[in-house]
């Protein structure tokens, strides 16, 4: 799914993730969305072919508390 | 014969050291000097929200009991910091420049502040910034809008504004930063100072208020080169508390400083950073500070890069989806709260998928591996700091269907917090309507070292550090 720029959809989608957004103020977002729109666009023409996420969980070491 | 304040204003923290430790300075005619000068240019430049003039006294006052009594700690003792209102001093409010934390109290210092405390530095106050750092313009409708030194009627950038400024007009020699897309290095290009974004990880987050986890950076903004590595002497270090915190060896910072440019090589990317959209002038002053390095022994290497125009737009993909997590239940409980261009900003973000998100890790991974085969070449990487003149306030102020311009202020500095690449902005010129240059210089992966070798080679080699702001009145 790609961030939608109808503020109807907008808020919607928004709030099936729980994230509140009235239909006003996505109707507000404007260039904001454009711009979104355009950023995740240009990451989409990335072949990431091979390449694991940046954030890889690492586990840290650990024993248990001596009594 | 006693120093005139006004010849303490624009000295740098190497200069005012040795004078502190010799006993020629007290801390306590320092940090008058500094309180003075903020009482002389605040509010005309708006860049401090909290002055402890009080607390800086009582502190240089210990300061000079300690240096009295032979317990000298270091270059930062009785020295005036400033800091950045995204970072804890227990017991200070932190607001992130919002009205959200308006009562946003610390309890504990944040590990940088401690470290600070520790070396001796005096705490002057908080420094203004862009509402919860998230913006590049430095302006902020809750907090009055930052102005720079050089032209009141233009932005500093930020989003650490109040730093830029504080430093640039000599209301303190030193400041903390943060940089996430540029805050550290965008006000230090259009004010005419020097900012180093260290190492990701080289530098605590602990009690620093979140932008983006997996980007967000802590640092000096200082006068000079010099003197960010001497702060970076007291802020690098491993913190347990700070999950992405190196154990990486630290070094002296300053240790490389003299070392000259022999030998070097200097990458000058061939894509992106020199392409048509970038003005002119900066092109030009950029250039011809490359040809000055080169004249004194360094090498250029022109490094084919194509695919570094992609690196701001993985920044922000991959900053945005985390702000939203970040903000998401105090935007919930508190959306009026939010100037509305910030709000904006997070709300559009609410519809970022999770594989978009992921794809934006996986692009960062991707664009780390072409800057790691390219930097094979090259010791450090020089870019202009920021692609344009810097804009004027009016310019930059949103109004209803209009988000202001300054979206192209952080295409340069962007792409190395994506890489976590130290990377360091010094002034390199003027604008002809008298606006400072910035230069761009950017390392291997924890070698701020050489960085700070190359910055303070050209340093020694000009004075463009060394001129005071044209807009702001003499020190008295």
């Amino acid at each position: 799914m790609t961030p939608s720029l109808d503020p109807q959809e907008f808020s919607e989608r928004a709030q099936e993730t729980g994230l509140e957004i009235s239909v006003e103020d996505a109707t507000e977002l404007g260039s904001f969305s454009e711009a979104v729109e355009a950023t995740y666009a240009a990451i989409r023409e990335i072949d990431t072919t091979g390449f694991e996420p940046a954030a890889i969980f690492v586990p840290t070491p650990s024993k248990r508390e001596s009594e | 014969m006693a120093i005139q304040q006004s010849d303490l204003t624009y000295k740098s923290v190497a200069e005012l050291a040795p004078l502190i430790k010799s006993g020629k300075l007290s801390p306590v005619e320092l940090v008058q000097t500094s309180l003075d000068r903020i009482s002389q240019l605040e509010p005309q430049l708006n860049a401090f929200l909290e002055v402890w003039d009080e607390a800086a006294v009582e502190s240089a006052k210990v300061a000079r009991d300690e240096i009295a009594a032979g317990r000298y700690l270091g270059a930062m003792h009785g020295i005036p910091v400033g800091i950045k209102d995204l970072i804890d001093v227990a017991g200070t409010r932190t607001t992130g420049g919002s009205k959200v934390l308006a009562e946003n109290m610390a309890h504990s210092d944040a590990t940088v502040v401690t470290k600070l405390k520790a070396s001796g530095a005096v705490l002057m106050g908080k420094l203004n910034l862009v509402e919860f750092a998230f913006g590049t313009t430095g302006l902020n409708p809750h907090t009055a809008d930052v102005k720079n030194p050089w032209d009141n009627a233009r932005i500093t950038a930020g989003s650490s504004s109040g730093s830029g400024a504080a430093v640039a007009s000599g209301m303190i020699p030193t400041a903390l930063g943060t940089d996430t897309g540029g805050s550290i290095r965008m006000p230090a290009a259009l004010c005419g100072i020097a900012g180093l974004k260290p190492t990701y990880g080289r530098v605590s987050r602990a009690g620093v208020l979140d932008l983006s986890w997996s980007m967000d950076h802590v640092g000096p903004m200082t006068r000079t080169t010099e003197d960010c590595a001497l702060l970076m002497n007291v802020l690098a270090g491993y913190d347990p508390n700070d999950p992405a915190s190196s154990k990486e060896p630290l070094q002296d910072f300053t240790s490389d400083l003299n070392r000259g440019l022999d030998g070097l090589r200097i990458g000058i990317p061939s894509h992106y950073f020199f392409d048509d959209f970038v003005d002119q002038e900066i092109k030009h002053s950029v250039r011809a500070a490359i040809d000055l390095l080169v004249a004194n022994g360094a090498e250029i290497v022109e490094l084919s890069m194509p695919w570094v125009g992609k690196g701001r737009p993985i920044n922000f993909g991959v900053i945005l989806p985390e702000s939203v997590s970040i903000h998401e239940k105090m935007i919930a409980e508190n959306a009026d709260l939010y100037s509305p261009a910030v709000r904006k900003r997070i709300q559009s973000g609410f519809n970022v998928s999770a594989i978009e998100y992921v794809r934006a890790q996986r692009a960062r991974q991707w664009f780390n591996h072409q800057m790691e085969e390219s930097m094979k070449q090259v010791d450090v990487l020089i870019t202009p700091s920021i692609p344009i003149q810097t804009p004027t306030i009016a310019d930059c102020t949103p109004s209803p269907g209009n988000p202001g311009a300054g979206s192209e202020l952080p295409m340069f500095t962007g792409v190395f917090d994506v890489t976590g690449q130290p990377s360091h902005s010094i002034p390199c010129g003027f604008t002809q309507n008298g606006m400072p240059i910035g230069m761009m210089i950017t390392g291997h992966p924890f070698d701020e070292s050489t960085v700070l070798r190359v910055g303070h080679a050209y340093e020694k080699l000009t004075n463009w550090h060394q001129r005071p702001p044209t807009d702001i009145p003499a020190p008295n």
